[in-house]
C-alpha cells in the first residue's frame, strides 16, 4: 500500500512538473522565492524546523528537476518571533529581493501584518504555521496550509471535558492567535453548560508572568487551557511550578510541538493537549526518513517543519502549474487546483475560497518524561 | 493568595530593582546626568555571566561576582572613550549621549548572542513551602544580596575615606576638588561601583527567568521610577522608592477594587470583583510615579535645591 502511494505521489508531482515547461523561455536562472521563519528569538527551534523543512522541499523539487526546468531557490530571511522583523522581512524580500511568492510566517500576530502587506501588494504568501480564523479576510493572494482556531479550540475544550472538569479558565498570549483560542475553547465550554472562570491573556517577551499566574489560579478553575510560545512557556510553567499552581483535572495545551521541546520536563510533566499534522502515512514515513538522512534529527521534533515541506512543495507545483514565477494572478489560481492534487505529509492541503484549509489532523498527546506520547484515556 | 506572599513578592521584586536603581541614583548625583545606559549595562553584565556559567562551567556564584567586577571595568573603559570627553557637557547632551551607548550596547549584545533567549545552568528549585507562602532558595539569595548590597553601600558611604569624598564631591565638586579630593577617581569608583550593582541585578533577574538582548528595555521604566521616585541623586531615596514600586506593583494587582469601592460592603456601587488587569502592571510604576511628585516634586527623600 505505501508503495502505491508514493508511486501516486511522484506520478503526481512529476506530471505537475513538467506540465509548463514548454512555456517558459528563460534560461536555468532560478526561481526565486522568499521564505520568512522565525529563526531567532522565543521560535527558533521551530523555525530551525520549518527552514529544514524548506530546504529539504527544495532540494527535492531541484533533484527531480526544477520548476520548469528552472532551479528554486529560497531566501530566508529571520522574523525574530516578532511582527516587527516579519515586516523587516518582507519589505526586504518584495522590495530588495523582488520576489513574488512568500512562505510564512510563523504565529498569527506575524502573518496578520505581513499578509496584509504583500496582499497589498499582489504578492503570494503561503502562511505555513498560523491559525488565527482573522486570516480568511486577508485577501485573494494569501494562502494557509494550517487548519484555523475554530476546529483547534473546539477539539482541545471537548477533550478538557472528557476529565469531567467543571470549572475552566485560560492563559493565552495577547495577539490574535492566542485570543482566537480563548474565544473558541470559550464558547464550547459555555455551549455545554460548564463554567467560565477567567482568560488570562499575556504579554509576550516579558521576565516575569507571576501576575498573570496568581490571576488565573484566583478562583481555582478544575481544568486550565494553556497556550504559550516556547520561550514563554518555560517561563510561565517553572513560576507555575515554583508558585505550586496546578488545576487539578490539569492544563490543556494546543500545538503542544510549539514549546515541548523547551519546557523544563518536570514543569510540564501530565500537561495534555493536541498535536496537529498526520505523523503516518507513506507520504509522512517518506518525509521523515528524508529529513532523518539529510539532516540527522528527528522530523517528529516539532509538527511545523512538514507543514513548511508542504507549503513549499504547493508553491513550487503552483508556479510550475502557472508557468511563471511573477504573475501572481495565475500563481493564486494554480495554488487552488494544486492544493485538491497534492497529497501532504500533513494531511489533505485542499484550501477553501479563502484559500485556508478545509480540513487538519488533531492527536491527543500528553507530556510525559520530557517527551510527548500518545494520550490513553484511563 | 495570602498577604504574605504578595509582602513577600514585593520585597523580591524591591531587591532586584533596588540594585539597579543604587547605581543609577549614585551616577546621576556625582556626573549630574541620567543614564539611559545603566539597564544596558545590566544586561551586559549578565552576559558575561552567561559565559563564565555556561561557556567556561564555572559555578553561578563565583560567575555573577567576577562577571560583576568585568562589568564595572568594561563601564570604566566607555567612560574613558565616551563620557569622560563630556565631563563640562550639559547634563542633556551626555544624556543623549548614553541613550546612544545604551542602543549600541543592546544591538551588540544582539549581535553576539543573538535574538533567542538564554539560561544559566541553574537546576530547577523546589520552593520552601509553608502555611503562608512559598519562597524559592533563589529568592531567598535574591532578598539577601540585595540587603547585603544596600548595606556594603551603606558602610562605604559612612565609613570609608572613599564613601566621604564621594559625598564631599557630591555636595560640591569644586570644592572637593579644591580640597585635595581627586574628583576622577571618585568619577572612577562611582562608574565601578554603581554598574557592578547593576549587573549583580541583570543577573539575579536573569537567574529567575532568562537573558534575553532587550531585557535592559523591559525593565528601564521601573528602575527610573525607583531612582525618581525616591529622589534622583539620593541613595537612601533610590532603595527606598524600590520597595515603594515592588509593594505598588504587587498590591495593586492584588487588591479588589470592587470591595474597595463598596467600602468593605457598607456600599452596594459594584458586584463585581473589579482587579486592575496584568497586563497594566507597567503602568501602576507611572501611576505612583505621577502621585509622588505631585506630593513631593523633589521625590520621596530628595534634597530641596538651594536657589
Amino acid at each position: 500500500m505505501k508503495k502505491v502511494f508514493l508511486l501516486m505521489g511522484a506520478i503526481c508531482m512529476g506530471l505537475l512538473l513538467t506540465a509548463a515547461i514548454p512555456t517558459v523561455s528563460q534560461a536555468a536562472s532560478p526561481v526565486v522565492i522568499g521564505s520568512i521563519d522565525p529563526l531567532t528569538g522565543s521560535n527558533a527551534i521551530q523555525g530551525a524546523d520549518m527552514q529544514r523543512g524548506e530546504k529539504l522541499a527544495m532540494e527535492q523539487i531541484n533533484a527531480a528537476g526544477g520548476i520548469c526546468g528552472r532551479p528554486l531557490k529560497i531566501i530566508w530571511e529571520d522574523t525574530e518571533s516578532s511582527a516587527k522583523g516579519g515586516m523587516a522581512a518582507v519589505h526586504k524580500l518584495v522590495e530588495i529581493n523582488k520576489v513574488h511568492v512568500i512562505l510564512g510566517a510563523y504565529s498569527s500576530g506575524i502573518s496578520l501584518p505581513t499578509g496584509q502587506w504583500t496582499n497589498s501588494k499582489k504578492i503570494i504568501q503561503i502562511s505555513e504555521a498560523s491559525t488565527s480564523p482573522k486570516l480568511r479576510n486577508i485577501g485573494p493572494y494569501f494562502f494557509n496550509v494550517m487548519g484555523l482556531d475554530e476546529v483547534m479550540g473546539t477539539k482541545l475544550a471537548e477533550f478538557a471535558m472528557e476529565s469531567g472538569a467543571k470549572t475552566f479558565a485560560s492563559i493565552t498570549v495577547n495577539n490574535p492567535f492566542g485570543i482566537g483560542i480563548e474565544i473558541w475553547t470559550k464558547k464550547t465550554i459555555e455551549k455545554a453548560g460548564r463554567k467560565w472562570l477567567v482568560g488570562v491573556r499575556y504579554d509576550e517577551k516579558k521576565l516575569d508572568y507571576r501576575a498573570e499566574l496568581q490571576r488565573l489560579f484566583a478562583k481555582k478553575p478544575d481544568a486550565v487551557f494553556f497556550t504559550a510560545y516556547g520561550t514563554e512557556s518555560k517561563l510561565i510553567l517553572k513560576q507555575a511550578y515554583e508558585m505550586g499552581l496546578k488545576p487539578p483535572k490539569g492544563w490543556y495545551a494546543d500545538y503542544m510541538t510549539m514549546w515541548s521541546n523547551e519546557v523544563i520536563p518536570k514543569t510540564a510533566e501530565g500537561i495534555k493537549g493536541l498535536v496537529m499534522g498526520s505523523n503516518s502515512g507513506a507520504r509522512y514515513e517518506a518525509y521523515h526518513k528524508a529529513y532523518l538522512k539529510r539532516f540527522g534529527k528527528d522530523a517528529k521534533q516539532t509538527a511545523f517543519g512538514a507543514y513548511a515541506y508542504d507549503a513549499t512543495w504547493i508553491a513550487a507545483l503552483a508556479i510550475n502549474m502557472a508557468g511563471t514565477a511573477t504573475n501572481t494572478d495565475k500563481i493564486a489560481k494554480a495554488l487552488y487546483t494544486v492544493s485538491r492534487i497534492y497529497k501532504g505529509v500533513t494531511g489533505d492541503k485542499s484550501f477553501d475560497k479563502d484559500g485556508m484549509q478545509v480540513t487538519d489532523y488533531y492527536r491527543r498527546m500528553i507530556y510525559h518524561n520530557g517527551k510527548l506520547v500518545p494520550y490513553k484515556k484511563k | 493568595m495570602s498577604v504574605l506572599q504578595v509582602i513577600l513578592n514585593s520585597i523580591i521584586r524591591a531587591s532586584e530593582l533596588a540594585l539597579l536603581s543604587l547605581g543609577l541614583t549614585i551616577v546621576y548625583d556625582i556626573l549630574k546626568f541620567a543614564n539611559f545606559a545603566h539597564t544596558e549595562y545590566a544586561v551586559v553584565g549578565a552576559y558575561f555571566a552567561f559565559i563564565l556559567n555556561v561557556t567556561l562551567g564555572l559555578p553561578i556564584f563565583f560567575s555573577a561576582i567576577l562577571a560583576a567586577i568585568a562589568t564595572g571595568i568594561f563601564a570604566i573603559l566607555i567612560d574613558r572613550v565616551v563620557f569622560k570627553k563630556m565631563r563640562n557637557a550639559n547634563g542633556i547632551i551626555v544624556m543623549v549621549t548614553s541613550l546612544g551607548v545604551a542602543i549600541a550596547l543592546r544591538n551588540t549584545v544582539r549581535a553576539i548572542w543573538g535574538a533567542s533567549p538564554k539560561s544559566y545552568n541553574v537546576p530547577l528549585q523546589a520552593p520552601i513551602v509553608t502555611k503562608y507562602f512559598r519562597i524559592t532558595p533563589l529568592q531567598i539569595w535574591i532578598i539577601a544580596v540585595g540587603a547585603a548590597a544596600m548595606v556594603a553601600f551603606y558602610i562605604l558611604l559612612h565609613y570609608t575615606r572613599l564613601g566621604k569624598a564621594m559625598r564631599a564631591a557630591s555636595d560640591n565638586p569644586d570644592l572637593a576638588q579644591a580640597s585635595g579630593i581627586a574628583t576622577e577617581k571618585i568619577v572612577t569608583a562611582v562608574w565601578f561601583i554603581a554598574i557592578s550593582f547593576a549587573s549583580l541585578g541583570g543577573i539575579l533577574i536573569g537567574m529567575e527567568t532568562y537573558l534575553l538582548p532587550y531585557m535592559g528595555f523591559a525593565i528601564i521604566i521601573p528602575v527610573f521610577c525607583a531612582a525618581i521616585m525616591g529622589g534622583l541623586g539620593n541613595p537612601y531615596g533610590a532603595m527606598l522608592g524600590a520597595l515603594v514600586l515592588g509593594f505598588a506593583e504587587n498590591f495593586g494587582l492584588y487588591i479588589n477594587f470592587g470591595k474597595l469601592f463598596n467600602l468593605g460592603g457598607l456600599l452596594h456601587i459594584t458586584h463585581r470583583a473589579l482587579f486592575i488587569p496584568t497586563g497594566y502592571k507597567p503602568a501602576i510604576s507611572f501611576v505612583i510615579l505621577i502621585v509622588v511628585l505631585l506630593l513631593r516634586p523633589r521625590g520621596i527623600l530628595g534634597k530641596k535645591e538651594e536657589r
